[in-house]
């Protein structure tokens, strides 16, 4: 297979897709009240070639790289492409989200202004002020007002500028909280090869229609979704994601609605959904036409995908619909996807062989007991991308083998922008082949890749390695813990001389006595499940940090533990449980 | 009638619900996402808010609100009858 890319950037491509069916097929974007507004993509090339002109008045050059701190809606998507028309390179940061701190966030925005040096921010005028002050000497554009000026003067003193496919498209920055922040640098042909791979996976078609409610300022909604539907000249509908977080079953009429073929979301929205539809939500719901609903961004349970698949079957979803994919922003977005129409696999194998031997190894779930660990296949390599799974010296591994998953192919990035050592360590260059290390686990088997956890987070308790996901969901099978919200991590045990399991986990238990028999119940229960029995900590609903889009802040949660069993002035060396009381009550 | 006292303990409380604390050891000056109110969970006490005082709360005010007393305040002044 070769790819055939029909468009050298990206701007190309919206310059094509405008005039083919641009006045038809466009964006839909569905707000918090649920009004739709269509934006055809002939529309989005007109004002985004104003917003282009704009953009050059004030000043911005060939290379910029602008800050983006705007919401899901057509004003990100005229400045995102009036961007790539002035030349610039947007790179976009989530806006705040909920009860928060201001503050903390206005310097992680400054931070990553700092980094990128990036002359301009565009952000709305909620944020104007608050953000003006902080990132002197860069200039804040309200995109109110630029939308004004683009209103006034047109498209007309536009100067084209020319890009190539190797030039600078896209900056993906990690949203971390602490430290300095790392940007993803991507081209143009990174991007275009992508969304043509991710397209040609998902078999697209000029009769599909996604549904998502994943943010722009995400790299699953924006290359995903946005570029990846532009580029296939698909119509493409955005919900609120707030619209999604507080009525998750509006998602799902928002694909029966538009009678929409593809939808993709991470695990956690999976299990959010099933878990909050009602039996009267059902009622008149037609999901028939959803022919896949990709799943990725996180680690994969077998038991969502199969919940999700039941609770929505009445409803005319199709049992294949459901097909975990993989991927990094490392490596623009996806990998490995399973094709539509086939239904996802798993296998179990047993869990020891996994973690000491490295070898994924089938087993008989009944025979096996607390050694079976089901591992869902997150698909087969995309066209002209290249997965390989290595051991620690860079030697390919067979099937079966346990080892780091290395990724080559068009959609590998360039680098971190402005950290020449992350990059290195992130790159091995090996001939004229560059292999991007991952730093996730897996082995391959039967073309499928199974990726098993990540490098860093894994756990090791006298000698043996433990991927903490297994924990986390046997624990989750304990009736009083809160779904989704466990975080399983190793702290080094001064009297066991090795890392001991611990669990932070979410529940609404209150009073003393029942959480007592909650924290031994999921001692007894992991135990059993596992074979390791952990130290278990209680916390309120909220306690378990996670990222914007639901990922699990291990680290964090990790850190957390220490601090509190430190400030109580002991370890819990030899304490099977602990109702950790430092986490129980909120701040105190 | 709402009075004042009845406004604070009854935020107090759904806070103290939304997070699984104690409402007693809620406190006024104490930063909400100290409580672990992050984006996805801070909708779920929106909504609570919501609904016990059919009030709107738009994404952009909660995004200021820092504090338990802020988040008192503003819905006092939500329920404020215009012009008062």
């Amino acid at each position: 297979m070769t790819l055939e890319l029909q468009f050298g950037t990206l701007t190309e491509a919206l310059y094509f897709e405008a005039k083919v069916a641009g006045e038809t097929r466009g964006m839909t974007f569905v707000d918090d009240q649920g009004e739709e507004e269509l934006v055809t993509y002939l529309q989005a090339l007109e004002e985004a070639r104003g917003t282009a002109a704009a953009f050059q008045r004030l000043g911005i050059r060939t290379g910029d790289p602008i800050v983006f701190v705007l919401p899901t809606g057509p004003d990100f998507l005229y400045a995102f492409f009036g961007a790539l028309l002035a030349g610039a390179v947007p790179c976009a940061v989530s806006p705040p989200g909920g009860f928060g701190d201001l503050d903390e966030f206005a310097e992680r925005v400054a931070g990553v202004v700092r980094y990128l040096g990036a002359p301009a921010l565009l952000t709305t005028r909620g944020l104007h002020e608050l953000l003006g002050a902080r990132i002197e000497p860069a200039r804040v554009i309200d995109a109110g007002l630029l939308r004004v000026d683009v209103a006034a003067h047109g498209a007309s003193a536009w100067r084209p500028v020319e890009r190539l496919p190797g030039d600078l498209a896209y900056i993906q920055c990690t949203s971390g909280s602490t430290g300095r922040p790392k940007g993803v640098v991507l081209t143009h042909e990174n991007l275009i090869s992508n969304v043509y791979q991710i397209g040609w996976g998902l078999e697209y078609g000029p009769a599909d229609t996604l549904v998502t409610w994943l943010p722009l300022y995400h790299d699953m909604g924006l290359i995903g979704c946005l570029i990846g539907s532009l580029y296939w000249n698909i119509d493409c509908v955005f919900m609120s994601p707030f619209r999604f977080l507080r009525r998750p079953i509006e998602w799902m009429r928002t694909i029966a609605r538009h009678r929409a073929t593809a939808t993709v979301a991470p695990n956690f929205a999976y299990r959010l959904v099933t878990t909050r539809a009602r039996d009267e939500d059902l009622v008149g719901l037609d999901l028939s036409t959803l022919r896949v609903a990709l799943c990725g961004a996180e680690p994969i349970d077998r038991r969502t995908l199969e919940g999700f698949a039941a609770r929505f079957a009445p409803c005319g979803l199709p049992p294949t619909a459901p097909a975990p994919s993989y991927g990094l922003a490392e490596a623009t977005l996806a990998v490995t996807m399973q094709r539509p129409g086939r239904g996802f696999v798993f296998e179990t194998v047993s869990r020891a062989a996994l973690t000491s031997e490295r070898v994924a190894r089938p087993v008989e779930r009944q025979a096996a007991g607390a050694d079976a660990v089901d591992v869902v296949g997150c698909g087969t390599p995309l066209p002209e991308v290249r997965v390989r799974v290595v051991d620690e010296e860079g030697r390919a591994l067979p099937e079966r083998s346990v080892g780091e998953v290395e990724v080559a192919g068009a959609s590998v990035f360039q680098g971190y922008y402005a950290h020449d050592e992350a990059t290195r360590a992130a790159l091995r260059v090996e001939g004229s082949g560059r292999w991007l290390r991952t730093g996730d686990l897996g082995y391959l088997a039967g073309g499928q890749l199974h990726v098993t956890g990540r490098r860093k987070d894994i756990l090791k308790v006298r000698g043996r390695q433990y991927f903490p996901s297994d924990f986390e969901w046997s624990a989750e099978e304990v009736g009083g813990v809160r779904k989704g919200c466990v975080a399983a991590f190793g702290i080094q045990d001064e009297a066991e001389g090795t890392e001991r399991l611990h669990l932070l986990c979410e529940s609404e238990v209150v009073t003393d006595e029942e959480r007592r028999a909650l924290a031994a119940a999921i001692a007894d229960h992991v135990a059993r499940r596992t074979g390791l029995r952990p130290v278990v900590h209680l916390a309120p609903r909220g306690s378990v940090p996670k990222t914007t889009s639901g990922k699990l802040r291990r680290s964090e949660a990790k850190a957390r533990i220490v601090a509190e069993l430190a400030a109580a002035g002991g370890s819990s060396a030899g304490a099977s449980t602990s109702a950790s009381t430092g986490a129980s009550g909120g701040p105190s | 009638m709402e009075t004042r006292k009845s406004t604070a303990e009854t935020v107090a409380e759904l806070l103290a619900t939304t997070v699984g604390a104690d409402p007693a050891r809620v406190r006024p000056d104490a930063r909400l996402v100290e409580y672990g109110l992050d984006s996805a969970r801070a909708v779920d006490l929106v909504i609570a808010l919501e609904e016990a005082f059919g009030i709107e709360i738009p994404d952009a005010d909660a995004a200021k609100l820092k504090t338990l007393r802020e988040l008192t305040a503003y819905i006092e002044r939500r329920l404020r009858p215009p012009g008062d």
